[in-house]
């Protein structure tokens, strides 16, 4: 852009901002202090009215309503700016107010609700993932934690929407067993002084993050929300989660992450280890020894990949035997109740499979029984690594 | 205390000789409105397009400071917590619509002047620019604000500051210029 033009538009502001300032009312200062007066003599008496109609004083909460206001009228020291009228913003689609309207009639919704008060109203949450219960409209929020209630886990408060007056941010949990789906959801009051929902801050996912700790508005009316990868709940320990502070701000029609880390790192307990099994049929062999086989297969059905230790409660007589036993990096023949077989690495989403061959030498009986087969997940270091879901790490076999 | 680049609009005369009574917290907000209540309304009627919205705009922002006026007059600018809060209320959607419709019910019939062709042309020419170039260029060139100070304001980086102001300019230069050629064709 050529200099003449940066100039030309340089006086072309100048020129709007003469031709606006001639035409802006001031309404004053003193109008500030009678709306903010009359608004905090608005608030304390709705408040003195609540607190004696809920003790019984009904006459006394009747003066507080009607009684004349003794306070004498506030004194203006700096008279209004009187200016010619308000022309009418004919350019913008927005409704045009004539006139400054900050007098004591106007009233800002008080955005600060209390636990009790959300408790006691009916809200609506943006909606819960597909497969929840938990109401989203007319919504009551609950003081506890049954199932399938609107769980209301922590309240802050602060501007979040940088304007100046305070508004409501909670974390609520559609609960489900000891776990459940959560989400942060920002509050306010209109001019009714209904509580309106402005919008939801962050929720939990399917994927990551699963949890939701804690929340924090701070004075910059960032929310801060400290998330988890890994749900806690369900009978593993919550220590197994990775958390992260991470910042919201609203943007005028929703949140965004402002701050914080916006992906987790891998996390040694985002393994799940499937296994399956044939039960082990042994039959005779040519030399009076029993043999058979037990198909075994494992599946890491998770993100990372895992070392495996597979072990099989077979009765010490029953004996590894072929080849089958070739992709175990030990030597299970040296091992005896259970039968252990380490193997190589598994990657996330893959599955290996293996036929074991088993002996019972002559002379050697064993009856029928079951016997657990079993899957651990190593890390590299081969520490054992806890699953979140490890129901499905052993499986039941017959021998016979 | 005061960090402010504004252009002092609309202030109180000055105080009559022998008045040396310490200034009183009212008193001192009272300074602060009258040194910055017009030229706000400036700033929110080029961002806005309606001066009328700008006024009530501004003069609520001030209602909300003065609320809290113990701790923002200790900010290190006051200034910029004021005009922060009066672009959010035109900003925020739900505001928005709530401040219409009792806008709609306070609205008075008035028969008043209508803009002049400058303003309505700048105003124009303003509408067409996505709202964080018209935001940009109204600080910089209303507000006074250097593009560090845009920066800081917006919570982005400098460059992200000059590349709206070159494009809100380029633009605002292009829509003044047309505008122009249209009334020389009548």
């Amino acid at each position: 852009m050529s200099e003449p033009e940066t100039l030309g538009l340089a006086e072309e502001f100048a020129h709007y901002r003469r031709t606006v300032l001639d035409k802006v009312e001031v309404p004053g200062p003193a109008a500030v202090r009678r709306t903010v007066r009359g608004r905090n003599r608005r608030r304390w008496g709705a408040t003195a009215t609540t607190v004696l109609a809920l003790f019984g004083g009904s006459a006394i909460g009747y003066a507080a309503m009607n009684g004349p206001d003794h306070r004498p009228p506030p004194v203006d020291p700096t008279p209004s700016i009187s200016v010619s009228p308000t022309p009418d913003g004919s350019t913008s689609p927005t409704p045009s107010a004539s006139a400054t309207s900050a007098g004591p009639g106007s009233a800002v919704p008080d955005g600060r609700i209390s636990r009790a008060q959300l408790l006691g109203a009916a809200v609506t949450l943006p909606a819960w993932r597909a497969g929840l219960d938990c109401p989203s409209s007319a919504a009551r929020l609950s003081g506890d934690s049954r199932e399938g209630v609107n769980w209301l886990e922590a309240l802050d408060h602060g501007d979040i929407d940088g304007d100046g007056a305070v508004e409501t941010v909670a974390l609520v949990r559609c609960v489900f067993g000891t776990g459940g789906s959560q989400q942060v959801v920002a509050f306010d009051r209109d001019e009714q002084g209904k509580v309106v929902t402005l919008g939801r801050v962050v929720a939990t996912t399917i994927d990551k993050p699963q949890w939701l700790f804690a929340l924090d508005v701070v004075g910059d009316g960032t929310v801060r929300v400290q998330v988890g990868d890994i749900a806690p709940g369900g009978g593993w320990p919550a220590e197994f989660s990775q958390r992260q502070w991470r910042g919201y701000r609203s943007q005028g029609d929703a949140f965004a992450q402002v701050s914080g880390p916006t992906s987790f790192a891998p996390n040694r307990h985002d393994v799940n280890l499937v296994v399956t099994a044939t039960n082990l049929v042994l039959a005779d062999a040519a030399d009076g020894a029993k043999v058979g086989t037990v198909t075994v297969r494992i599946r890491n059905t998770a993100g990372l990949a895992a070392y495996v230790a597979l072990r099989l409660g077979l009765p010490a007589e029953v004996r590894p035997d072929g080849s089958g036993w070739a992709a175990c990096r030990n030597d299970p023949a040296t091992t005896r109740e259970p039968v252990r077989c380490d193997l190589n690495k598994l990657e996330g989403g893959k599955e290996t499979q293996l036929t074991l061959g088993f002996r019972v030498p002559a002379g050697s009986t064993v009856g029928t029984g079951k016997a657990d087969v079993d899957v651990r997940a190593m890390d590299a270091d081969f520490d054992f690594v806890e699953e979140v879901y490890d129901v499905d790490n052993t499986v039941s076999v017959t021998y016979r | 205390m005061l960090v402010t680049r504004d252009v002092r609009v609309g202030a109180p005369p000055p105080e009559p000789p022998g008045n040396s009574i310490p200034a009183a917290p009212e008193l001192v907000f009272d300074d602060f409105y009258h040194a910055h209540f017009r030229g706000l309304v400036v700033q929110l009627t080029a961002y806005t397009g309606d001066l009328g919205q700008a006024q009530d705009l501004v003069q609520e922002a001030f209602c909300r400071a003065y609320a809290r006026w113990d701790r923002i007059a200790g900010y290190e600018d006051p200034l910029a917590w004021v005009r922060k809060v009066a672009w959010n209320l035109g900003h925020n959607r739900w505001r928005r619509l709530r401040t219409a419709q009792s806008w709609l019910l306070r609205q008075r019939e008035a028969h008043v002047a209508g803009p002049s062709p400058d303003r309505v042309a700048l105003d124009v020419a303003l509408a067409t620019l996505p709202p964080k170039q018209r935001r940009a260029v109204v600080l910089h060139y209303l507000a006074d604000l250097s593009v560090a100070e845009i920066a800081a304001e917006e919570q982005v980086a400098e460059g992200t500051v000059k590349s709206w102001l070159h494009r809100g300019r380029t633009a605002l230069a292009t829509q003044l210029r047309d505008t122009t050629e249209e009334v020389r064709d009548v």
